[in-house]
């Protein structure tokens, strides 16, 4: 069982309380800068008359963690999608793969490293609920078991079918997120990518990368063939020229 | 497009029409104080147009309720100073204004 948040936008009253209680948690610099930065990992912004979160999906198969060459980020068994900083080289793959333009990078330090939301994992590990969900005054942002949420994000939308859009984004959006949402406004005009492919996005370079060993085999054995013929063809040339009293 | 914007204030007044949770925070009776304080966290919540930001968490932790507020650190414009100081909120130097935010038991 994995665990998640529902953050249903109709309920949001825009009052950021997600974003202080995360900045405390995270005993991350203030001010709450309007976009997600490597110090601000949970913003509110207004769209289309609703207030929408800004936060990491935390994919159920992340491409951040597929892409990642030292292992630095890392899905864990209950749902966040954690970084280890003292893992990360700065090569910065993750914040081009992420396809919900999650990671940040902390341009302005000497040493910088990635910041993005945890899921509140040491929270989660403990037992207790993310720091946003934990403060948030109207329920707009829960945290439950993934499954859970689905359900509720399903029976509200039954419930009220004309209060919102018959979709639950993060169901199958990149092959599904840990982080779901409901909107009364259509998803990409909350500013959302709703053109992500359905199946998880690390699919795409596992098809090619779990053909590498055959393909080293393969060609190996094609240029070892093709060694053996140019050196067969020479020693027959050499051959030749020893019995024909050799070139003139 | 009008509908749409229609339904969205709507469920707008919806959302602020639903119960909000919002503790209270009680601050007991210090040993020199007349009473104990009741925080209002509504009312203190809609003077700033409900942006939590604004006292969270500079000012008070989000997390961890606040217990002990003190008049020295009010007066040097922290915790409930902040905005306590006269100009912004009423100041809480009043030796006349104690029963504003001290529950002084009507007087006993």
């Amino acid at each position: 069982m994995s665990v998640g948040l529902l953050f249903d936008a109709t309920r949001c009253i825009g009052c950021e309380a997600c974003s202080a209680a995360c900045k405390e948690q995270n005993g991350l610099p203030l001010p709450i800068e309007p976009e997600t930065t490597a110090y601000t990992f949970t913003t509110v912004s207004q769209r289309e008359g609703l207030n929408v979160r800004s936060l990491c999906m935390h994919c159920l198969e992340p491409t951040c963690v597929s892409v990642c060459p030292v292992g630095a980020l890392s899905k864990t068994a209950q749902g966040p999608v954690v970084y280890d900083a003292k893992k990360c080289i700065g090569c910065r793959y993750c914040i081009m793969a992420c396809p919900f333009g999650v990671p940040k990078y902390q341009w302005d330090r000497a040493v910088p490293v990635v910041g993005k939301c945890t899921l509140c994992s040491d929270r989660v590990a403990a037992g207790l609920a993310t720091a946003c969900a934990t403060v948030c005054p109207t329920g707009a942002t829960m945290f439950g078991e993934r499954d859970a949420l689905v359900a509720e994000a399903r029976a509200r939308i039954d419930a009220s079918p004309g209060q919102y859009v018959d979709h639950v984004y993060g169901v199958e959006e990149a092959g599904g997120t840990s982080v779901l949402m409901l909107s009364s406004v259509p998803f990409e005009r909350l500013g959302l990518a709703t053109d992500l492919p359905r199946q998880p996005l690390p699919m795409l370079t596992w098809q090619v990368l779990s053909k590498v060993p055959d393909f080293v085999a393969l060609a190996g054995a094609f240029l070892y063939g093709v060694f053996w013929i140019t050196r067969r063809r020479e020693a027959v040339e050499e051959a030749r020229r020893t019995e024909g009293g050799g070139p003139r | 497009m009008n509908a749409l914007y229609a339904a969205s204030a709507l469920l707008a007044l919806v959302a602020l029409g639903a119960p909000m949770r919002l503790p209270n925070v009680v601050y007991d009776k210090a040993t020199d104080a007349p009473g104990p304080v009741r925080f209002d966290h509504r009312t203190h919540a809609e003077r700033v147009a409900n942006k939590c930001v604004s006292c969270h968490p500079q000012t008070f932790s989000i997390l961890r309720p606040t217990r002990r507020a003190s008049h020295a650190e009010m007066e040097a414009s922290r915790s409930c100073g902040v905005c306590h100081d006269g100009k912004v909120a009423f100041g809480v130097q009043d030796a006349e204004r104690c029963e504003t935010c001290h529950d002084t038991g009507g007087g006993r």
